[in-house]
C-alpha cells in the first residue's frame, strides 16, 4: 500500500532531517563539513544501547548517550576545528573524518561488528487510522524531530544568541568585530548540532529496534544528501530534504527493489542539482543563511 | 619635569604580511596615541585595509609584533579586547547591519559584551539620541537609505564605548548631506581615529596627522594649513610637498 510506504518514509525521513540540520548547523554557521556528525548519530544509539543494556532506565541511557555526544563534539570543536578555523575548509573536514573512523572503531572494540539488538520500549502500541498502521514509536519520533526542528528555528530568529549564531552564519569577521565571543559561541554550535545527531541515533534505535558501530554512514551519507537537496544552510531545506529522501528511499524498496534503493536516492540528488543546483530550497548566494 | 608619556592606543613594529607570497604590508610600523586622528592615504591596494585588520588581529602578520592598549596581542584571546576598543567601521554598511530594527542593531553590540537587554537597548537609544539619530530608532534596518545605513553603523560601535575608531572609507557611496553629518559627528567626538579614506575634505576636517601607505610601505604624510578665508588643515600626501 502506497500511503503506508508514504507513511514509513516520512519516519525515517525524519530521522535524516535531524542529521541534515546537524549537518546544516555546522556548514551553514561555521562553513564546516562535519563528518564526525555520523559518527555522534552513531553514538547516540550505540550510548543509549549499551546504558539500556546496563540495566539504566531508557530515559538515563537517552540523557547519558545525549551527555556523551555532546561532550566528544566538544573534542571534535578543540581538536579537529579550532586549530584549523581560518585555514582550508578541506583540513577540518579530514580531521573530523578521522573522529568518525575512531568512534566506530571504539564501538567496533566495546561490542563487535554485529548488529546488536535493541530493546522495543514502545512494543506493540500500534496507531491505526485507516488502512494505515503507525507505530507510536515512529510517531513519537516524528512529533519529536519536527517538534525540535520548528523550536531550533524558532531559537535561531528569536532569541539573542540565535541572532549571534546568525552574524557568524552572515561572516565569522563581522561576528568578532560586533563583541561576539565566538570562543564560546562555537562550541556551543557543535553541541548542539551533536545533540540533534545524537537524538536521530536514538530514535533510529528506538524504531529499527537495531544499532552497530556503522550505523552513521550509511545515514550520514543520506543526511549531506538531504542538505544537498534542500539547499545548502536552509534549515527548511534541510527538513524538506530530509522527508523526500526518506520516503524516496522507502518507496522505491517496496515498488523497485531494495538493491537499486542508493540509485534512486543518489539519482534523485543527482537530477535535483543538475535541474536546481542552489537544492530545493536554496537560494544563489546571498546574505541570508538559516 | 615632563609629564609621563601616555601608553600608545595602538603599536605596530615591523609588521609584514604575505599574502599568496606577495607583500601586502612591508615592515610597517606606526603608533597611534590616545587623540591622535590618524589619516591613512595612498592608492588602491596599497595595503590601507590590510594595515587596519592587522590592528585588531583578522589579518595574522607574517613577522612583526602588535601592541594594542599596553599589551602584546597575539591571540584571538588576546585582540577580542582589542576589538572592543578599538572599533571598525565596515566600508559595507550592509555588513554591519542584522537586525529587524535600527535600535536593536545598535543594542547589538553591547549585547555582545555582556549587557542585559534592557540595559543594551537603553544604551542604544542614549546613543541615537546623542547622534541626533533618535528618530531612526523603531525605523526598519533594511529599509534605511545608505547614508542612514552607515550613521546607525557608526552609532552600533560608539554604542560599544570604544577608544579608538578605525574608519575603512566612512564616506564611501554617501551623498554630501550625510557626508557632512558623518563629518559633523565624528568631528565632535573625543575619540582616536584612525581614517583610512580618499575623501579629501574629510581628512582635511577631522585628521591630525597622517601617513601614507605605498607598495606595501608607510612613509610619512605633511598635514598643511593654509592661508584661506577660512582656516582649516589640509593632508598633502607623499612628495607633493617635499
Amino acid at each position: 500500500m502506497v500511503s503506508q510506504q508514504i507513511v514509513n518514509g516520512l519516519m525515517l525521513g525524519s530521522i535524516y532531517m535531524l542529521v541534515a540540520v546537524a549537518f546544516t548547523l555546522a556548514i551553514g554557521v561555521l562553513n564546516f563539513l562535519n563528518f564526525s556528525i555520523p559518527g555522534l548519530f552513531m553514538l547516540g544509539g550505540m550510548a543509549a544501547y549499551g546504558g539500556v543494556k546496563m540495566g539504566l532506565h531508557w530515559s538515563l541511557a537517552f540523557a547519558g548517550a545525549l551527555a556523551l555526544a555532546g561532550l566528544v563534539s566538544l573534542a571534535v570543536e578543540r581538536l579537529a576545528y579550532r586549530p584549523m578555523r581560518g585555514g582550508d575548509p578541506e583540513v577540518p573536514l579530514v580531521s573530523s573524518l578521522g573522529f568518525l573512523v575512531l568512534l566506530e572503531n571504539l564501538m567496533l572494540i566495546r561490542f563487535g561488528s554485529d548488529q546488536q539488538a535493541f530493546p522495543a520500549l514502545l512494543a506493540d502500541t500500534n496507531l491505526r487510522v485507516g488502512g494505515l498502521v503507525i507505530g507510536m514509536a515512529q510517531l513519537a519520533s516524528l512529533a519529536l524531530s519536527i517538534a525540535l526542528v520548528i523550536w531550533l528555528s524558532w531559537f535561531l530568529s528569536a532569541t539573542n544568541t540565535g541572532r549571534r549564531v546568525r552574524t557568524v552564519a552572515e561572516s565569522g569577521e563581522t561576528a568578532v568585530l560586533l563583541g561576539i565571543d565566538m570562543s564560546s559561541l562555537v562550541p556551543r554550535l557543535f553541541i548542539g548540532s551533536a545533540l540533534l545527531a545524537a537524538t536521530a541515533g536514538i530514535l533510529f534505535a528506538v524504531n529499527y529496534q537495531q544499532v552497530s558501530p556503522f550505523m552513521g554512514e550509511g545515514v550520514g551519507f543520506k543526511g549531506v544528501a538531504a542538505m544537498i537537496v534542500g539547499g545548502m544552510g536552509s534549515i527548511w531545506g534541510a527538513v524538506l530534504g530530509g522527508l523526500l529522501i526518506g520516503m524516496v528511499e522507502v518507496l522505491s524498496i517496496s515498488l523497485i527493489g531494495s538493491n537499486v534503493v542508493n540509485i534512486t536516492v543518489y539519482g534523485l540528488l543527482l537530477l535535483i542539482l543538475i535541474l536546481r543546483p542552489q537544492g530545493l530550497m536554496g537560494r544563489p548566494p546571498s546574505r541570508e543563511k538559516l | 619635569m615632563n609629564a609621563p608619556e601616555a601608553t600608545p592606543f595602538i603599536e605596530l613594529e615591523g609588521i609584514t604580511v604575505e599574502r599568496a607570497g606577495v607583500r601586502v604590508l612591508d615592515r610597517v610600523s606606526l603608533t597611534l596615541q590616545p587623540g591622535d586622528r590618524l589619516a591613512v592615504v595612498g592608492p588602491n591596494g596599497a595595503g590601507k585595509t590590510t594595515l587596519l585588520r592587522t590592528m585588531i588581529g583578522l589579518q595574522k602578520p607574517s613577522s612583526g609584533i602588535v601592541r594594542a592598549f599596553g599589551r602584546e596581542r597575539r591571540s584571538q584571546a588576546d585582540f577580542r579586547e582589542v576589538r572592543l576598543r578599538a572599533a571598525y567601521l565596515f566600508q559595507d554598511a550592509d555588513d554591519q547591519l542584522f537586525c529587524p530594527t535600527v535600535v536593536e542593531d545598535v543594542a547589538f553590540g553591547p549585547l555582545n559584551m555582556g549587557l542585559e537587554e534592557d540595559k543594551a537597548l537603553e544604551k542604544a537609544r542614549v546613543t541615537l539620541a546623542f547622534l541626533g539619530l533618535e528618530h531612526l530608532g523603531p525605523r526598519i534596518t533594511r529599509r534605511l537609505s545608505g547614508g542612514e545605513k552607515r550613521l546607525v553603523c557608526l552609532a552600533g560601535i560608539l554604542s560599544m564605548d570604544p577608544d579608538v575608531l578605525l574608519l575603512d572609507e566612512p564616506t564611501n557611496s554617501l551623498d554630501a548631506k550625510h557626508v557632512e553629518k558623518l563629518t559633523q559627528i565624528l568631528a565632535g567626538l573625543d575619540k582616536s581615529m584612525i581614517i583610512v579614506s580618499h575623501d579629501r575634505p574629510i581628512l582635511d576636517t577631522l585628521a591630525t596627522r597622517a601617513v601614507r601607505m605605498k607598495d606595501a610601505r608607510l612613509e610619512p604624510a605633511v598635514l598643511h594649513r593654509h592661508p584661506h578665508v577660512h582656516e582649516h588643515l589640509h593632508v598633502h600626501v607623499g612628495s607633493e610637498h617635499e
